[in-house]
């Protein structure tokens, strides 16, 4: 009984969290700062893992409270047992970022 | 092998709960990705190209392209899981601007010639400054991303054909101090135990080494084995914080950089005092010794011991080690003054923690797995801290035997499988010989069929000095190939400057994109990568794996052994890769493979790693492989009744090393009060050249930050994302300030990755190296930060 009501708080204050999170949307990464709430990100190809759309680094080791049960519309892990490594596989996306090298060019000059 | 899709499915479904395609039915795939992987022709086996955990892929093609990976379900490394920097190899091959010609420098620009032009131009090169200055006089610097092929291939044409010694790679970056460790301590390269041990072992030990991000499937095995086992135990040793002291690290150390002498010492000061100590297995097994002390830094050229230096590298001696045998008493004895306190004095790490940590390894009911990867092995005593925490594993005598290994972890996919075992640096041959040594140049030149004499006696420049010896000018003719030194070498201010100075200095450098090193080249060989080629790696874990050739190079691009070969027939050494009507890369595997036979590096035929899905793991005897080294009943080198013998050492024992803590080549000071270390991140290998190609991983990790602590940021009124002046005594960079995220650094400490071009972090470190393994210390020097 008492396990369940834990639970339950549990639960809830994760909702609470992921909404405050979603809510004040501020991007705490350095590098992966996504717009907030964007949509989901197209994949380097069928197999490949789906890309994390909003800030990932600030959310480290919560990404359960929502992806268990897919929470707020979040995708549902097909593998919920590999909750200390999502960040092996899943990466954020800097969408500000243009590909590299930004101009196509095989650089001549020697530097300096 | 190949498989159809059908086959392939199946397998997916008989694997274990690894599910690689996620069934994420809430995730729409765009129209113009959705059908890759689906319309995969074929699926062939591969290892992934990227770090030495050496993770079994399945390469989807289509219409001759790679378009698809997934982790291969057969291979007992990964079991079907990938990272994300593997789950990205299909684009690695694909950027927009590959080398597709060879280019040749005609003052500040590069024009497109023909290979056979280039090749000509080349051996010419060569030939002139042989002709002119000797064999010494010309040097390549290849790579532990090289095939074992290639590899074999380069070091035979300079050792046993142009006579000279100059070869090196980028592995004596990176591993040498892990090798002068095993060959002090066992005689014989390479780990005991194997990947297996993550699963047989309650209790981990991690030293200074981020693998959660540098070695992640091999770190997503032992958190499994955590969640399996409440029991497992996980201890943290790091000089800052970061993704492998998060959850679900049990005990998480942070220490002062280089201090790791003084804890590994002060552990063994406690397991020793508190009877800890498994007494006949040191016995039976184990000698102890003691070498020189106050041995110096190697920032002298032609460093020679302590602050010496030679002014020629012609008369020089290079450092050795002298080995002295001493008592267990007297082991005792230089343990004394390691007291936990003492430790904690110069460490920061309490008393009561490293007691704790030491009592741990030494439980007797406990076992011990201990992984470590650069923040051993780049220091300036990379070699005594190798011995050190050997030293923990033999006085308790947990190694050897399942779930009882420490482990050295591999940067590079074929560091030990080309590097180490084909032995393609200055000082060795294949199969785990010296080129110092008579009998051993008299095997190698009877393999090789050329005459003794041919094989030089005198190791060549190991990696520093030979860029020393380019920007002198000793060395005239360099070829670079799959390594960026430019960017990677420390003070690089001083080799990129030396390799601009011109005369008769000419760099070949065989790339696949533009790089740094690219920059500095005067010929540049557009090459062949990964599965446009045929090749084979060995890994972490004595793992040899095969695949072959699957699509085409780009353009012109042509692979790396075809070059070597090319160059050996334009110098008049095309007989050392003739071998008939048989297929270059079976008869030169098949000739390689005789360095070993017999001789504990035993490897199976060509035909078998071809065939092998996860390949084999080495000494294979009879057709089966070796899981535990020196432990009779695993390893077919032990006789009956011998239990354990560390066949290495001649008297079949292993030492254990007194090796003092000594301080590091440079320390904080009032100029400059900060230590900055360098590393690598998760989504990028190395210097960026391919995985910043790849757009998922450059939006990942767009720049290199500069990691400082939120103490010192305020004190200076840095914010994350202010500009800020990371300066030495040899050079300054600027990059973007980063308090916390991924990583939190302590007071007083910076990490700068080194993946940016744009910011050269190798300009500001220092080219100080272990004396014996001649591995520079990337990961201290001193530094100050100011706002930019």
């Amino acid at each position: 009984m008492m396990v369940k009501t834990l639970k339950t708080v549990v639960f809830f204050g994760a909702v609470l969290f992921c909404v405050l999170v979603a809510l004040g949307g501020r991007a705490l990464s350095e590098q992966a700062t996504p717009q907030q709430g964007s949509k989901r990100l197209p994949r380097a190809y069928e197999g490949a893992p789906p890309l994390i759309p909003h800030d990932a680094e600030a959310r480290k080791g919560m990404c359960l409270v929502c992806h268990e049960f897919g929470i707020a519309g979040a995708p549902i892990t097909p593998h919920p047992t590999r909750n200390d490594f999502c960040l092996q596989c899943h990466v954020g996306q800097d969408l500000s970022v243009k590909a590299f090298p930004a101009v196509p060019s095989q650089e001549e000059k020697r530097p300096e | 092998m190949t498989l159809s899709r059908r086959e392939l499915l199946k397998t997916l479904a008989g694997a274990s709960a690894v599910i690689l395609a996620s069934p994420d039915a809430l995730l729409p795939i765009p129209e113009d990705l959705a059908e890759a992987a689906e319309t995969a022709e074929e699926w062939k086996k591969s290892p992934c190209r990227f770090c030495g955990v050496g993770c079994g892929v399945l390469v989807g093609l289509r219409e001759g392209k790679v378009v698809a990976v997934k982790g291969d379900p057969e291979v007992p490394v990964n079991r079907g899981l990938l990272c994300i920097k593997g789950y990205s190899l299909p684009k690695i091959l694909y950027g927009s601007d590959r080398y597709k010609a060879p280019l040749l420098r005609q003052g500040n620009k590069f024009v497109e010639i023909s290979w056979s032009q280039a090749m000509d131009v080349m051996a010419s090169k060569f030939k002139e400054a042989i002709q002119k200055d000797g064999p010494e006089s010309v040097a390549v610097y290849f790579s532990g991303q090289t095939t074992v092929f290639e590899g074999y291939a380069v070091n035979k044409l300079m050792k046993a054909g142009i006579g000279s010694n100059n070869v090196e790679g980028n592995p004596r970056l990176c591993m040498s101090s892990a090798v002068a460790g095993f060959y002090s301590t066992f005689g014989m390269d390479e780990p005991m135990g194997c990947y297996d041990d993550f699963e047989l072992t309650d209790t981990f030990f991690v030293w200074g080494s981020n693998f959660a991000e540098m070695h992640p499937i091999l770190y997503s095995r032992m958190v499994e084995r955590k969640h399996q086992d409440s029991n497992v135990k996980i201890v943290s040793l790091q000089t800052f914080l970061n993704r492998s002291s998060d959850e679900p690290a049990d005990i998480v150390a942070i220490f002062k950089p280089h201090t790791d002498l003084a804890i590994a010492n002060a552990m063994a000061h406690v397991i020793v005092k508190e009877g800890f100590i498994n007494d006949t297995f040191i016995q039976q097994h184990v000698t102890f010794k003691k070498g020189l002390t106050g041995i110096g830094y190697g920032v002298e050229d032609n460093f020679e011991y302590g602050g010496a230096s030679e002014t020629s590298w012609k008369t020089y001696k290079p450092f050795v080690d002298k080995a002295q045998p001493i008592s267990f008493e007297e082991y005792k004895k230089f343990l004394e003054p390691y007291t936990p306190e003492y430790a904690e004095k110069l460490s920061g790490v309490s008393a009561d923690t490293i007691r704790q940590i030491a009592r741990l390894l030494g439980d007797s009911r406990r076992k011990a797995v201990s992984c470590w990867t650069m923040g051993f092995n780049q220091h300036v005593r990379g070699t005594w801290i190798n011995n050190l925490v050997y030293n923990l594993h033999l006085l308790t005598g947990k190694i050897a035997e399942p779930g009882n290994s420490p482990l050295s972890l591999t940067g590079q996919p074929s560091a030990c499988g080309t590097t180490r075992e084909v032995g393609v640096l200055s000082h060795t041959l294949p199969g785990g010989m010296f080129v110092a040594n008579p009998e051993h140049r008299k095997k190698a030149a009877h393999i090789w069929n050329v005459p003794v004499e041919k094989i030089s006696p005198r190791p060549g420049y190991h990696a520093i000095e030979m860029f020393r010896a380019l920007d002198r000018g000793d060395v005239k003719v360099i070829w670079i190939n799959t390594t960026n030194p430019f960017q990677t070498l420390p003070h690089a201010g001083r080799y990129r400057k030396g390799a601009r100075k011109g005369g008769e200095r000419f760099i070949v450098v065989s790339e696949v994109y533009p790089s740094e090193t690219a920059r500095h080249a005067d010929l540049i060989l557009p090459s062949a990568m990964w599965v446009e080629k045929e090749g084979m790696f060995g890994n972490t874990e004595r793992r040899t794996q095969h695949w072959f050739k699957m699509v085409d190079p780009p353009g012109q691009a042509k692979d790396d052994l075809w070059q070597i070969v090319e160059l050996a027939k334009r110098l008049e050494l095309g007989h050392l890769f003739n071998y008939g009507e048989a297929p270059l890369h079976k008869a030169l595997f098949e000739e390689y493979r005789k360095f070993g036979q017999g001789s504990g590096k035993d490897l199976a035929p060509y035909d078998v790693y071809a065939k092998v899905r996860g390949g084999l793991r080495w000494p294979v005897v009879e057709g089966r492989e070796t899981r535990w080294r020196y432990r009779e009943g695993f390893d077919p080198y032990v006789k009956k009744g011998e239990g354990v013998r560390f066949y290495g050492q001649p008297d079949g024992r292993a030492v254990i090393w007194a090796r003092p803590y000594e301080p590091p080549a440079e320390q904080p000071d009032a100029k400059y009060p900060l230590w900055l270390t360098t590393g690598r991140v998760l989504e990028h290998w190395h210097t960026g050249t391919i995985t910043r190609r790849v757009l998922e991983l450059h939006r990942a990790a767009p720049f290199a930050p500069v990691w400082i602590s939120a103490e010192n940021a305020a004190a200076l009124g840095i914010k994350t994302g202010d500009s800020v002046r990371v300066q030495s005594r040899r050079g300054e960079i600027i990059a973007k300030a980063q308090v916390n995220g991924r990583n939190t650094v302590p007071k007083g400490v910076v990490f700068v990755p080194f993946f940016d071009e744009n910011v050269l972090i190798n300009l500001v470190t220092l080219d100080a190296y272990d004396p014996i393994s001649k591995q520079p210390d990337f990961k201290k020097c001193a530094v100050r930060i100011e706002k930019a």
